[in-house]
């Protein structure tokens, strides 16, 4: 089976326990204006408008890809690994069955970054074979995560219903991407805290999204993505609301 | 013509008229010093020329001149008050000796330390008298005598110049400490750090540059331990020995300082394999990592001999040292470097005990004339002619064609730089080979061969350039036919001026050397193989084999006068870095699984450093996982392996205003200096190299 893959990034430390390997995969269901990876928003090889010509977007063979996640088994140790993001990782969790299974024969820990707008079928079995995942929640108003997100939160909900269910013993982490006037803005920072107020065993991790991609979306021809920096007071001011609310969680510097 | 060059000959062994000459070069070198430091006039050069003191010896022979010279030099070398509260240690940078005509000082090596910790003066003398019982009394072990006179002369005036001395303290430490050197072993710790210093400081005033310490986590534990248990002492107080004498190393490094700033070769090895295969790290490891971290100094630096029994704990610290960014340690891979060792003929014992000379070229310590640093092979230097003498490059028969061209130039540049080093003549160095394995057993000195080992070695440097350059040859011209080879020619003659998008060709070659490509590491290992083809076997005039290796002080020496190059290195741009890649944003996994399967067997063990920028962020809220990534480098098989962290934001500023930043370290070549230091054009490496490494994929 084919898989389309956006990149493979090595030496990552960010993207779960020890050093990993992430393999971004191509084609998502949202289309997040703070997206930092727009490269790997839509399901095909797309090229470069400007110079040097780049192609973003390979397909690979999933015996290639176990062969590059195994590169740097060396550098592993005892729970590092490979790590599947993208684009939404789950929109391929057919495909990486046997990646997935493989990897696990030889005792590398996998490890998922989603949205959870994927069907669920798919992420009921893909699950089955990660060890950790990271789940990013975005805008939690149903109308505003149309308008913005693209997405229908009820697939979101029910998904993460299924996630803590049926793999509540998978360690899992919320990410929560903060883009002013979007996920950070009065209404949907209330409906976060409430989130994170009612799982308060689970592991949070809070950052602010940057424009750092802005040569992404030129090269890719897309429209200009505008600063969604969020002002450091107002991103301070809801951090001390949380810790007043007694909610524990780790601050990201990306 | 020829009667000039013999007047002049004639009047150079003219002791008078040497004397003069050598005082003139003396006050030279001394200006040199000060005009890097920015102060410099010509009254100074007449300064100097008043101030300097030639010591000349007498003697019918080399050998007794050297030994009369350095008696004489400890007669009369100026002592100062040191500013150390527990060491007497001081430079005379007044006074020199003259090396034999046509002869060159030794330097670059490590003696040892060891066995003057062991015993002093008395020891010393009946070992010269046991070897007099088998040789008879030759002119060596008669010189060598002397020079223990003169050693023992210069302690004796060390005690009294530190009677005078108005810290009482520091007077009663270094009273005790040299009243020992007479017959006894080192007391303490304290004592056996000021025996090492005696011994250094006369290194130094013998212009025997480039020195190392040797292995002083292992040489120093029995003292610390006797310390604890006996004295009573604690870790911290041991601490603040070492950092003390680490200081007072350091403090005349402008002049210790070789080509630049910072270059002194004052290198202390940490770690590795006891003589037994067990893993040598011990507290010692931990105060000297510690106490390097703290001082936050370029110098001395340190080598981490490492290896898969190097425990996680001493990874840890390491870290830690890291994390100051001091460009400490240089990591050395001992499950890779003690199988080349012994591959190439040094007993395991030996092997096991490896040091290396001022950069990073393994010798062993006190055992060794070992010379690693002799020349330089420029390994794109075959490539001019190459290209000159091929026409066509239309098939893989051309291009096989085209790469024999360049492997016969390989050849004969690896020819003519092992002949013109074959024939060095060393300048007797009888304090030196007091020092050195087994100079006095055998009753020769060690510019004789008198050492266990006198092996030659050269650095190599720009190999990453030459197989880029054929890589895209092969790649652009004989596959895609996306350039033409006349075009092509065209372009490096015209600095690729006027051929932008060919050059823009050349530069976007994906995977290039560093990277785990296996067509990148054929061509690496076909060129490297042809020289170890050259090198392999060849004795030098001493007895010993020849040795080379790919990390080298040359990327911008060598490069700064050379025509642009077919990998897009356009004319004057620096060779690669050591072991380190173009290709922007690679990660230092990919470059180290590169490093892991080059072939380091054979001869080509004189020193392979990995070398790359690593972002703060990295290394600094995530040391454990800097920890898995080092022992996971060991399980891939690097040699060796260094590193600046450093980002751009603070290299853009101190660029701007380096006085602004006087404490920021970074890797040179096997040195760190201050950036503030650094002429121009290393800088501008230092910043290319960040942002390459910076540039970022998501």
């Amino acid at each position: 089976m084919k898989l389309l893959v956006g990149n493979i990034q090595r030496y990552c430390i960010h993207d779960g326990p020890g050093i990993r390997t992430t393999v971004f995969l191509k084609g998502c269901q949202l289309h997040c204006p703070w997206c930092a990876n727009p490269e790997n928003g839509e399901r095909r090889i797309q090229t470069s408008v400007q110079r040097p010509k780049k192609v973003y977007g390979r397909w690979m063979e999933d015996e290639e890809l176990i062969e590059e996640c195994l590169k740097d088994e060396p550098f592993y140790g005892s729970n590092g690994g490979v790590t599947f993001s993208g684009g939404e990782p789950l929109l391929w969790a057919q495909e990486l069955l046997p990646i997935l299974f493989e990897l696990r024969q030889r005792n590398i820990s996998t490890c998922v970054e989603t949205s959870l707008f994927a069907p669920t079928e798919g992420i009921r079995t893909a699950l089955a074979l990660f060890d950790s995942l990271f789940v990013d929640v975005k805008v939690l108003d149903n109308e505003r995560c149309k308008e913005i997100l693209g997405g229908d939160l009820a697939l979101f909900s029910r998904n993460l219903l299924l996630v803590e269910s049926e793999f509540s013993s998978l360690p899992m982490t919320f990410r929560f991407p903060l883009a002013n006037g979007l996920s950070f803005e009065n209404g949907n920072l209330a409906l976060l805290q409430e989130f994170m107020e009612k799982r308060s065993t689970s592991r949070f991790e809070i950052f602010c999204c940057h424009d750092l991609a802005s040569r992404k979306y030129e090269d890719l021809g897309l429209p200009p993505v505008h600063s969604n920096r969020v002002p450091e007071f107002e991103y301070r001011s809801f951090l001390s609301r949380l810790r007043s609310a007694g909610i524990q969680f780790t601050e990201l510097t990306l | 013509m020829i009667l000039k060059r013999v007047i002049k000959a004639l009047l150079k062994m003219i002791p008078g008229v040497r004397r003069l000459r050598y005082t003139y070069l003396h006050a030279k070198w001394l200006n040199w010093h000060q005009e890097r430091l920015g102060k410099s006039s010509k009254k100074s050069l007449l300064f100097y020329m008043l101030k300097t003191h030639i010591v000349l010896g007498h003697g019918a022979t080399p050998q007794t001149r050297a030994a009369d010279a350095f008696f004489r030099m400890c007669k009369s070398i100026h002592l100062q008050r040191s500013t150390s509260e527990r060491f007497q240690y001081s430079l005379d940078s007044y006074t020199a000796l003259i090396p034999d005509p046509g002869t060159a000082v030794i330097g670059n090596i490590t003696i040892n330390y060891g066995s003057f910790l062991e015993g002093g003066f008395i020891a010393l003398e009946n070992a010269v008298h046991a070897a007099m019982n088998i040789h008879g009394k030759t002119d060596f072990l008669q010189g060598s005598l002397k020079t223990i006179g003169g050693l023992r002369f210069l302690a004796a005036r060390i005690q009294k110049f530190s009677e005078a001395d108005p810290d009482l303290i520091r007077a009663s430490r270094v009273k005790r400490a040299f009243s020992g050197m007479e017959n006894s072993a080192a007391a303490s710790l304290e004592d056996a750090l000021q025996r090492i210093l005696f011994l250094n400081q006369l290194l130094w005033q013998c212009q025997h540059g480039l020195n190392g310490l040797g292995r002083l986590d292992q040489i120093l534990l029995h003292y610390y331990k006797m310390d604890l248990e006996i004295k009573g002492t604690t870790r911290n107080s041991a601490l603040a020995a070492i950092k003390d004498f680490l200081a007072l190393l350091h403090e005349n490094y402008e002049l210790k300082s070789s080509v630049l700033l910072g270059d002194t070769g004052q290198i202390v090895i940490l770690g590795g394999l006891m003589a037994d295969g067990r893993d040598a790290c011990n507290e010692l490891t931990e105060l000297f990592l510690e106490a390097v971290g703290e001082l936050h100094l370029p110098d001395p630096k340190v080598l981490f001999r490492v290896s898969s029994k190097t425990p996680r704990h001493f990874w840890s610290e390491a870290v830690h040292c890291l994390e100051k960014r001091t460009g400490s340690p240089l990591f050395s891979n001992d499950d890779v470097v003690i199988p080349s060792l012994v591959a190439y003929g040094y007993p395991l014992e030996d092997a096991r005990n490896y040091g290396t000379a001022a950069c990073w070229e393994p010798l062993i310590p006190g055992r060794s004339l070992d010379q690693g640093n002799l020349a330089s092979l420029v390994f794109p230097a075959c490539l001019p002619k190459a290209l000159e003498s091929t026409v066509s490059l239309n098939s893989e028969e051309d291009f096989e064609y085209f790469l024999r061209l360049c492997e016969k130039e390989l050849r004969n540049q690896v020819r003519l730089l092992l002949e013109s080093n074959n024939h060095l003549r060393w300048c007797p160095a009888p304090f030196l080979s007091l020092f050195l394995d087994d100079c006095i057993g055998a009753s020769k000195d060690v510019s004789e061969g008198g050492a266990l080992f006198n092996n030659y070695g050269f650095t190599t440097v720009g190999l990453g350039n030459l197989v880029d350059s054929v890589a895209n040859l092969h790649r652009l011209i004989i596959e895609e036919h996306s350039i033409s080879f006349a075009d092509l020619k065209i372009a490096l003659h015209e600095n690729f001026n006027d051929f932008r998008l060919l050059w823009d060709c050349l530069k976007e070659q994906s995977s290039r050397y560093g990277c785990d490509d296996p067509g990148v590491i054929s061509f690496a290992r076909r060129f490297l193989q042809i020289v170890e083809e050259e090198v392999h076997g060849r004795r030098n005039c001493l007895g010993g084999l020849f040795k080379f290796g790919l990390s080298s002080p040359n990327y911008v020496n060598s490069s700064s006068k050379f025509p642009a190059t077919p990998d897009g290195r356009r004319n004057g741009e620096p060779f690669y870095v050591h072991i380190s890649s173009g290709v922007a944003g690679q990660s230092p996994t990919d470059l180290v699984r590169f490093a892991g399967k080059l072939d380091y067997s054979g001869s080509k063990f004189n020193g392979n450093v990995v070398d790359f920028v690593l972002d703060p962020r990295l290394i600094e809220s995530a040391e454990d996982k800097f920890c898995d990534f080092l022992e996971g480098a060991v399980r891939c098989g690097f040699f060796q392996m260094q590193m600046t962290i450093i980002d751009s934001a603070t290299i853009y500023a101190a660029m701007k205003d380096p006085d602004k930043f006087p404490d920021l370290i970074v890797r040179v070549w096997g040195f760190s200096a201050y950036f503030k230091d650094l002429p121009q054009e290393y800088r501008q490496v230092v910043l290319e190299r960040t942002l390459r490494s910076e540039a970022a994929c998501r």
